[in-house]
């Protein structure tokens, strides 16, 4: 069992060394520049440029994600039958709309940045709270 | 193709007005995910739906860096190593879930978010940004730090490892304490250090900007002293 589970250890340890080596070879769609422009914004600091890379890339499969459920929802709103008679025929060319992208959106929203600021707000929730109390009451017993 | 094309013309179009910097990240975002569209299997996309897909774009590799380096600092690191990136990218995908995110235990460098990252990057094709991006000169990298020159900072409470103060700063100070050739050379050294990382960087105007920080050393008496002094050289150059 051990032997098997350290032998599997190795194995993906290896699998990852090689996928970071690989990451110098492969070019993502966003270029490392860009994204070196952000990482400097944000505080984010490192020499390597794996590193830089591997946020290159899973920026890459974020968007693509994103937009292709765009498309899930472009393809659905044309392949819906057409109800009136005289309206035309619907473009059989996908193009990336508003209404397809904020479909998409309202999903990764409600998932990605409201989680962050959920986070935010309950701890400014929780100190106000704090403060309140304390201007009722003179002894305030804080367990931390 | 359409975008391409479109793309080409906008650049066209924005090349010859002067733009804020952070409008060339803008341009250079929108064309990315304008071909991340195109592998998806887009034709075409409306130019307000691109702009704002670029955005969270950017929004997403700034939320995600964010939080890689609280996380290292969490951890008393000022640089970001894998183990952090892979952390900050599992509390990103925690919401919509991830294989293993119930184990407390879960090993990082076998996470499966690394392990559907590698997957996609398998099964995308390689597309490179259609035109090289010159790249932004590394001003903050170039200035030196007190302890990279070999100086000890003018004032006590400075560490070493902060950049020298502007030339100017030092001048100021130097002509106001009165001291001799011996730090005009190593001001000379300073300044050439600086010229030489700046290269072209500031016009030459700029020399005569003065940073007036008041010595809190002495009574109220020499700090109005100084004040005025430097206020009359500052009218002597203006004269010139």
């Amino acid at each position: 069992m051990n032997s098997s589970s350290g032998e599997g250890r190795h194995d993906d340890d290896s699998a990852l060394a090689e996928f970071l080596a690989s990451l110098m070879d492969y070019t993502p769609t966003i270029p490392d520049e860009l994204v070196e422009h952000y990482l400097s914004r944000s505080g984010f600091h490192c020499p390597d440029l794996r590193l830089t890379r591997l946020v290159a890339v899973a920026a890459q499969k974020f968007i693509s994600e994103v937009a292709s459920d765009a498309l899930q929802h472009c393809k659905a709103r044309q392949a819906a039958p057409v109800k009136d008679k005289s309206k035309q025929p619907k473009d059989k060319r996908l193009v990336l709309t508003m209404e397809d992208l904020s479909k998409a959106l309202r999903e990764v929203r409600k998932l990605t940045v409201s989680s962050i600021y959920f986070f935010e707000v309950t701890f400014f929730g929780i100190l106000i709270y704090c403060l309140l109390i304390e201007k009722k009451k003179k002894f305030v017993m804080i367990k931390v | 193709m359409e975008p391409p094309a479109k793309h080409e013309e906008e650049e066209e179009e924005e090349e010859p007005s002067p733009r804020p910097p952070f409008a060339a990240a803008a341009a250079i975002s929108r064309i990315a995910v304008a071909q991340i569209c195109l592998t998806v299997g887009y034709a075409a996309a409306e130019p307000a739906a691109l702009r704002s897909l670029s955005d969270v774009a950017g929004r997403y590799i700034q939320i995600l860096a964010r939080s890689a380096a609280s996380i290292a600092a969490v951890h008393g690191r000022t640089d970001v190593n894998l183990l952090d990136l892979v952390r900050a990218m599992e509390e990103l995908s925690l919401p919509r879930g991830f294989a293993g995110a119930s184990d407390p235990t879960r090993s990082l460098l076998r996470s499966s978010v690394l392990r559907e990252l590698m997957a996609f990057v398998r099964s995308v094709h390689e597309i490179p940004f259609p035109r090289p991006i010159r790249r932004e000169s590394v001003r903050a990298r170039a200035s030196p730090s007190f302890a990279q020159l070999g100086r000890e900072p003018p004032l006590r409470h400075v560490p070493r490892w902060l950049p020298c103060f502007p030339e100017s700063w030092e001048r100021s100070r130097r002509e106001e304490e009165g001291c001799g050739e011996g730090r005009e050379r190593e001001g000379d050294r300073v300044s050439a250090a600086v010229k030489l990382s700046e290269e072209g960087f500031l016009p030459a105007e700029w020399e005569r900007v003065r940073f007036r920080l008041a010595c809190y050393g002495g009574s109220d008496g020499e700090g109005k002293k100084k004040g005025e002094h430097g206020v009359e050289e500052r009218e002597e150059r203006k004269g010139k």
